[in-house]
């Protein structure tokens, strides 16, 4: 955890309303872990605001396990720009941040250009947990089925969490937004990740939302990785765990299934790093802070009714 | 003593017996540094004057529901609701931690009785790692039917007293700004024998989401803190600061060496920085800084000149 000015290196909407900014974050690349966020200090507003991180870029390595930024179809070239790093022009190391311009915040961070430095912290938080990672060794092949559910901008941190993950495990990449033009470019995801979009209206991929089909996966999932809005994780609570027994209608029942099901939740951040409980949320375990405790989280400890904006 | 012969401590409690003296008037508040420990990966904390922990009760609690946090123009709302981990906690696993730090720990106290309070105080007698109390006292007050123990001189002078009969240790007391008249609630601790008076506190507040008409905070309302309130603050120091023989610590809003610096002229002996720490980790330490440079720049070697130099 460090406190660090970067230099943007790229900044660029790449669907409507998202940017996807790269910045020369060597500390932060070095150690960071999928799931994991920074706080930046944007302009003059009190709070710093969280971002998990989308990708790393190590400067001395090989590419990172996408093969290619080919737009697809030819249409949105502006992702280009996620090559920036692969072309050879970066010499430090880099993290990416892919966020959702909402209010005065991400608008400050969204008129940042090239070469402007931005005050950064992080890595900060417990990231997901990945068996293969913990253990360094080969994937038990229990766990090598890898589900991963993304909701709209929730797709952050699980870009990173599959650049990880692929060289040992299987991958499948639920991902559900409103209409075709906000799905993240996944042009040409490298091998052994298949990509299922989901849209509201139906413009690409099945029709609905990304919890609808999770059922259809459990069978082949061996853990489930998802970020997204709190709706969507309720409803695959309720579809993990359909006990009616107790608390069904809030997915709190028991546990039916065996499935570990890691989710990243969000609340207000005040520090960022456990110092002033402005996110603690009460879960079956007790009081977590979600900077610190979280925050990934097991979708089984959550209280649905404490986690609120 | 600065190499370059700038002296920068002060004396936070003449009237104790040991004093508590800080190498520089550069302070953390309390709520906003937690234990201290977090920040130690991020910034030298040893260079503080003194740190000041979170509120401490006598029992842990749990706070109050999410969301507990609402940004406002220049300020941050907070409704935590005393979230902590309780003193036998505190001086189980901080205590012994701080104990071998150089800088000093100050723990801030908060209960909803008198007797709590004192329980509070008692258990931490004799604590190594611990240099003095901070007493909050816009708490409500249970017996009294929930009223706050700092908007009345009687209470405030009550649970001072109280507290100082367990203590050997300094003891500072946290003044509300949600008060009529804070310089008669200021003047009732001196007397009831506090070392030192800090103030303020958060400044009572709400937000409404007007696309549901209600409020931002699940607690409804909350304490305003950040620059938003250093105005009010400084007021408020420099009322007190006028009436009472003790050393004042000034606090809130305060984020550069130049809002420190105006509050130590406004009558401040020390000062606190709270909500500036989430927006900076190091806004403690750049004060600090900017202080030291105000002196060389304006060749003023005792920290102690500027106090006061702008009361009338
Ligand atoms: C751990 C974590 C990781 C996140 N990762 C991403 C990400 O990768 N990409 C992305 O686009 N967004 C992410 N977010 C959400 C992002 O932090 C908010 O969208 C952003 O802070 C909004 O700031 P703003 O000033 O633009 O909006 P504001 O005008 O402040 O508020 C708009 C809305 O944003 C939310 N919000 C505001 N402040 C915070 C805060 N300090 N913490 C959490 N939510 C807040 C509230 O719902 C608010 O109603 C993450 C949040 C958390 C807690
Ligand atoms: C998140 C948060 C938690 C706080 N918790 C406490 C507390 O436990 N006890 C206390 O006496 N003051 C607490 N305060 C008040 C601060 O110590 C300080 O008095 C106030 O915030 C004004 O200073 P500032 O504007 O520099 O933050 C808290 C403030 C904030 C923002
Ligand atoms: S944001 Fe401060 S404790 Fe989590």
């Amino acid at each position: 955890m460090k406190q660090s000015l970067c230099t943007i290196t790229s900044n660029l909407e790449v669907m409507p309303g998202v940017n996807l900014m790269w910045l020369e974050a060597p500390d932060i690349a070095a150690t960071a872990q999928p799931g994991q966020f920074v706080t930046v200090r944007c302009g003059d507003l009190i709070l710093r605001r969280p971002f998990s991180i989308h990708r790393v870029a190590i400067a001395s390595q090989s590419p990172e396990p996408f093969a290619s930024c080919h737009s697809e179809g030819g249409e949105r070239p502006k992702n280009l720009a996620q090559c920036k790093f692969r072309e050879g022009a970066a010499k430090q190391s880099q993290i990416a941040l892919l966020f959702r311009v909402l209010g005065k915040g991400t608008l400050w961070l969204s008129r940042r250009r090239e070469g402007d430095k931005i005050d950064l912290l992080g890595p900060l938080g417990k990231w997901f947990s990945i068996p293969s990672v913990i253990a360094r060794c080969e994937v038990p092949r229990q766990s090598r089925n890898l589900l991963l559910v993304a909701g709209g901008i929730g797709v952050a941190p699980l870009v990173f969490l599959l650049q990880r993950a692929l060289p040992q495990h299987q991958v499948i990449l639920i991902y559900g937004a409103s209409t075709a033009k906000e799905l993240y470019p996944f042009s040409s995801l490298p091998g052994g990740v298949q990509f299922v979009p989901v849209t509201e209206d139906g413009s690409r991929g099945r029709k609905g939302l990304a919890s609808d089909i999770v059922p259809e996966f459990l069978d082949w999932a061996d853990q489930i990785y998802a970020c997204g809005p709190v709706g969507m994780y309720r409803a695959m609570a309720l579809t993990l765990n359909p006990s009616p027994l107790k608390g069904e209608e809030k997915g709190e029942g028991e546990k039916r299934s065996n499935l570990k099901c890691q989710v990243s939740l969000e609340v207000r951040i005040g520090c960022g790093i456990g110092a002033c409980y402005g996110c603690s949320i009460n879960t079956r375990k007790g009081l977590k802070k979600v900077c610190c405790d979280g925050p990934v989280f097991e979708i089984d400890d959550i209280l649905w009714e404490e986690v609120k904006i | 003593m600065e190499s370059n012969s700038l002296n920068l401590g002060i004396q936070l409690a003449p009237r104790h017996p040991e004093g508590l003296m800080l190498d520089n008037p550069v302070m953390t508040a309390s709520g906003t540094f937690g234990y201290g420990i977090e920040y130690s990966e991020l910034i030298d904390i040893q260079k503080l004057g003194a740190i000041i922990c979170k509120g401490t009760t006598l029992m842990p609690r749990k706070g109050n529901p999410q969301p507990r946090l609402v940004e406002t123009v220049g300020g941050l709302l907070n409704s935590v609701g005393l979230e902590n981990i309780g003193v036998d906690a505190v001086i189980r696993d901080k205590a012994p931690i701080w104990a071998n730090w150089r800088v000093p720990v100050i723990v801030n106290i908060a209960g909803e009785t008198i007797d709590e309070y004192v329980s509070i105080a008692a258990k931490l007698e004799d604590t190594p790692g611990v240099s003095g109390i901070e007493l909050n006292i816009s708490c409500p007050n249970i017996s009294a039917g929930g009223i706050e123990f700092g908007v009345t001189p009687r209470l405030a002078a009550e649970v001072t007293s109280a507290v100082k009969a367990v203590t050997s240790f300094p003891l500072i007391v946290k003044l509300s700004p949600n008060v009529t008249d804070i310089k008669e609630i200021a003047l009732a601790v001196e007397r009831a024998g506090a070392d030192a008076i800090s103030l303020i506190n958060t400044v009572k507040g709400m937000v409404i989401d007007i696309s549901k008409g209600e409020s931002r905070l699940e607690s409804i309302t909350g304490g305003l803190s950040g620059p938003a309130i250093k105005p009010v603050a400084l007021y408020l120091v420099y009322e007190v600061a006028k009436v009472i023989h003790i050393p004042v610590i000034g606090c809130g809003g305060i984020c550069c060496a130049a809002d420190a610096l105006g509050f130590i002229m406004a009558g401040a002996s020390a000062v606190q920085v709270g909500t500036a720490n989430l927006t900076n980790p190091h806004a403690a330490l750049d004060v600090l800084e900017g202080i030291k440079y105000f002196m060389r720049d304006r060749g003023i070697q005792k920290l102690t000149d500027l106090i006061s130099v702008a009361q009338a």
